[in-house]
């Protein structure tokens, strides 16, 4: 990575975005801390039109809804994954060479969206009128009639549990108030009063004790029935609207493809106008700053040439954080997606895909132990990506698991693995005859601690792989010191102790040398352990850096057991699955019962153990191997390019 | 001579009550999904991936029960005739997965819901929600450990 500086003319600096975006090779950086030196601040300022792009983003905003609609309504199915369409410039060019056609058939749809959503307010309205109308139902005198010249009117509602015969007795009793009851619910009991003018507020008052709440239907002429039977036409009416609108906006489907190149023209404009936000500005020059990975260099500076700009570069300083990127090789590319699920690691760190690549794919391979389980996602991965052009994460993490799954197939035939016994048992069931399928090593359920020993082992190998790569990032900053005492010591310690320990039956001759080895090491992390602290601390420190050395080592090497657990798992179920479907397996309903326990068995199976290997397989990165020398933090180079969301963009 | 047998039976079901945990575990993660896709369906599938992951505790107790019966010779060939010593071995072998599965996925239940809760704001950070709650399973594994190579090397 180089940090690139470049000055051009205005009148170029339109051709100049466009072709940028097209190589997609420069992450342009923001310039404004520029603009606090004076001396920049007296003859530039910052680009950028804040309008233009708030009209563009609006414009895409717009686009975006009108493609909602059109997704929303259509009957086209919509594919299993969503991928971006391969397309020719000039093909795209060709799609939206009459953008306010385009424009047009946007503000349409949205207009059309707007009516459904009027519509349906309309309804909802309508609906919860109906609902207040219907208790009123039976009351056979005009809403909007309050009263005659001498007698007044009144609706209203009580609660369910007050008595209503008192109610009418007390209105009866010294005024003239006469109640009805219209109807009731299990909440409350609507009335209707009639008083005489002069009693109203006597009336009322005798009411409320009983808790008498008015209602008003203003400005509704007719009978609540009449009423109800008005809204309830005015509902079938924007029914039908609604459903004929949805149906022409669904029309619409056949322009999708316009509208999708539409919407990404527009992305890619606004992006355009946004970058400008990072550049400054003179009368007749801008300029911009921005990283460039070293690799590109080339194509980047025959771009500017070409624009006749002014440019240099300059090396990565010390205490600079560029954006990185990971490595790129057919087999470890897809791998990143395990390293960008942690962090990217800083630019000044180590770039450890590589090793994790393969380390991942063998862990995942021993946990997911069966060749047939490994055809399966092998294949499966392999279809899809046939199938889907898909990009990006998803289509990382569909290679990295094809890889995983062709890694299961090796150590499942190494360990007799296929859908568990799953052919032996049906020879069994069908002919009778035992056969045995035999692994190519041996299988772990006959010896589970030789397993046990090979993934410890394998363990010590990832761990002293990932110190080794302390010690090299150490003494490339001459910390060697930190790398002899953190590192290199422990790699003798973990060694000796293993050879002094366990080693007796296979090399007696070397179990006193590494019992003495051992204890000098020993002695030299206590000795060593508090070298950067002052007073009693050299001493605590020295005990501290043992008790931590050993617990640490102990439990990251005991942590690789998993791989034994989870393979043991793998197998047990599938035999499991197995003895139950042979169990059934009898006459033709049967062996009907048998493949479907088959099937669903092994496919809970696969999905469970699956699930288990991806996240132990990344534990066993994330916390054993990277804890030994990762440097996480860094940010993902993210050049300027087509940002486009439909269309995937090639060149003629 | 029949007394060995039914210990080491008790061997294999104490082994199973690892599922317990594992049930209560993944239905603590269980609710927090469903908060989680109440604001946004769309994350079903990522929820549904943290919720499983209590779930192995239940899955090595599984293992172990068949680890044990196969080696009891329940299943494939005759009932062995053990000892009362041999099945009071072959039931301590069950403890270690019965007992810290039972205790362990309930512990990874809470810290796969919180993951659940991580995924619900950061979508981006899910993977270390799911390592966050892989942590809890080393104990489970080493107890299956335990239990494998305390029943292997036992002399039955």
């Amino acid at each position: 990575m180089e940090k690139l500086a470049v000055i051009g003319l205005k009148s170029e600096k339109d051709k100049l975005l466009h072709e940028l975006m097209d190589i997609g090779m420069v992450e342009i950086t923001d310039q404004g801390s520029l603009l606090e030196d004076e001396k920049w601040s007296a003859i530039a300022e910052r680009d950028g039109d804040e309008e233009k792009i708030a009209g563009l983003e609006a414009s895409v905003g717009r686009v975006e809804q009108a493609l909602e609609l059109v997704q929303k309504y259509s009957s086209a199915k919509e594919p299993m994954i969503f991928t971006r369409k391969a397309m020719k410039k000039s093909d795209f060019s060709k799609v939206i060479k009459d953008p306010d056609e385009i424009e047009a058939k946007v503000n349409d749809l949205n207009a059309l969206g707007e009516k459904v959503h009027s519509l349906n307010d309309k309804l909802n309205r309508n609906n919860s009128d109906i609902a207040a109308l219907t208790p009123w139902k039976d009351y056979d005198l005009p809403l909007d009639l309050t009263g005659t010249d001498r007698v007044r009117f009144d609706l209203g509602m009580v609660p369910a549990a007050s008595d209503v015969a008192k109610l009418k007795e007390s209105c009866a009793d010294g005024t003239d108030g006469a109640v009805t009851l219209i109807g009731s619910d299990k909440d409350l009991s609507y009335l209707t009063v009639m008083s005489l003018d002069e009693d109203h507020d006597q009336v009322m008052d005798k009411l409320k004790e009983f808790g008498f709440t008015p209602v008003q239907f203003t400005g509704r002429p007719g009978t609540p029935a009449e009423n109800i039977e008005k809204l309830t036409k005015e509902n079938a009416e924007a029914e039908r609207e609604i459903a004929e609108t949805e149906k022409l906006i669904a029309e619409y489907d056949k322009y999708r493809n316009e509208l999708e190149c539409y919407h990404d023209q527009l992305a890619m404009d606004a992006e355009r106008e946004k970058i400008q936000t990072y550049m400054l500005k003179t009368g007749k020059a801008f300029d911009f700053e921005g990283w460039v990975p070293s690799k590109c260099k080339d194509k980047v500076n025959k771009l500017l040439e070409d624009n006749h700009c002014i440019y240099e570069y300059r090396e990565v300083e010390d205490d600079e954080h560029p954006p990185v990127m990971l490595k790129d090789t057919a087999f470890a590319t897809p791998f990143t997606a395990i390293v960008d699920l942690y962090s990217r690691p800083d630019y000044h760190g180590f770039d450890p895909t590589n090793i994790l690549a393969v380390f991942y794919a063998m862990f995942f391979g021993i946990m997911m132990s069966d060749a047939g389980y490994g055809l399966v996602i092998a294949l499966g991965c392999f279809i899809i990506l046939k199938k889907y052009p898909v990009e990006g994460m998803m289509q990382r993490m569909l290679k990295t698991f094809f890889w995983s799954g062709v890694f299961t197939i090796f150590w499942g035939a190494m360990f007799g693995g296929w859908f568990g016994d799953l052919i032996p048992t049906l020879v069994k069931q069908f002919t009778g005859k035992t056969i045995t399928i035999a692994p190519i090593w041996f299988n772990p359920l006959d010896d589970p601690t030789k397993l046990l020993i090979f993934a410890l082992i394998l363990g010590v190998i990832h761990l002293y792989i990932g110190m080794g790569i302390d010690i090299y990032m150490k003494f490339k900053r001459g910390q060697v010191m930190d790398a002899i005492c953190d590192d290199v010591v422990w790699m003798i310690i973990v060694l000796g102790a293993v050879i002094w320990l366990a080693g007796g039956s296979y090399a007696p001759a070397l179990v006193t040398p590494a019992k003495y080895i051992t204890i000098a090491a020993a002695i030299f992390v206590l000795v060593t352990g508090g070298r950067d602290k002052k007073g009693i601390g050299k001493i605590t420190g020295g005990i501290g850096a043992i008790y931590n050395g050993v617990t640490g080592n102990l439990s990251d090497i005991l942590s690789y057991a998993r791989l034994l657990a989870l393979g043991l798992a793998t197998g047990v179920i599938a035999t499991v699955i197995n003895l139950l479907a042979a169990m059934v397996g009898k006459g033709v309903v049967g062996v009907i019962l048998m493949a479907v326990i088959l099937v669903i068995g092994h496919v809970f199976n696969i999905a469970i153990n699956a699930l288990g290997a991806y996240v132990h397989s990344s534990r066993l990165q994330y916390i054993e191997f990277f804890g030994r020398f990762y440097e996480d933090g860094g940010e993902p180079f993210a050049p300027f390019d087509r940002n486009t969301k439909y269309v995937r963009l090639t060149d003629d | 001579m029949v007394e060995g047998n039914t210990i080491a039976l008790f061997g294999a079901a104490v082994a199973s009550l690892a599922g317990i945990g594992s049930a209560i575990g993944v239905g603590i993660a269980g609710q927090a999904a469903n908060g989680v896709v109440a604001e946004d369906p769309k994350k079903f599938g990522r929820t549904l991936i943290l919720q499983a992951v209590p779930g192995t505790q239940g899955i090595y107790g599984l293992l172990l029960t068949f680890l044990i019966l196969i080696r009891i010779g329940l299943l494939g060939g005759g009932l062995h005739d053990l000892t009362m010593t041999q099945g009071l071995y072959v039931l301590a072998s069950a403890i270690p997965t019965g007992a810290i599965g039972l205790w362990s996925a309930i512990a990874q239940g809470k810290a796969a819901a919180a993951g659940i809760q991580l995924l619900g704001k950061r979508p981006d950070q899910m993977a270390k929600g799911i390592v966050y709650a892989a942590m809890v399973e080393t104990y489970a594994i080493f107890g299956l450990l335990i239990s494998i190579l305390m029943l292997f090397n036992l002399n039955l």
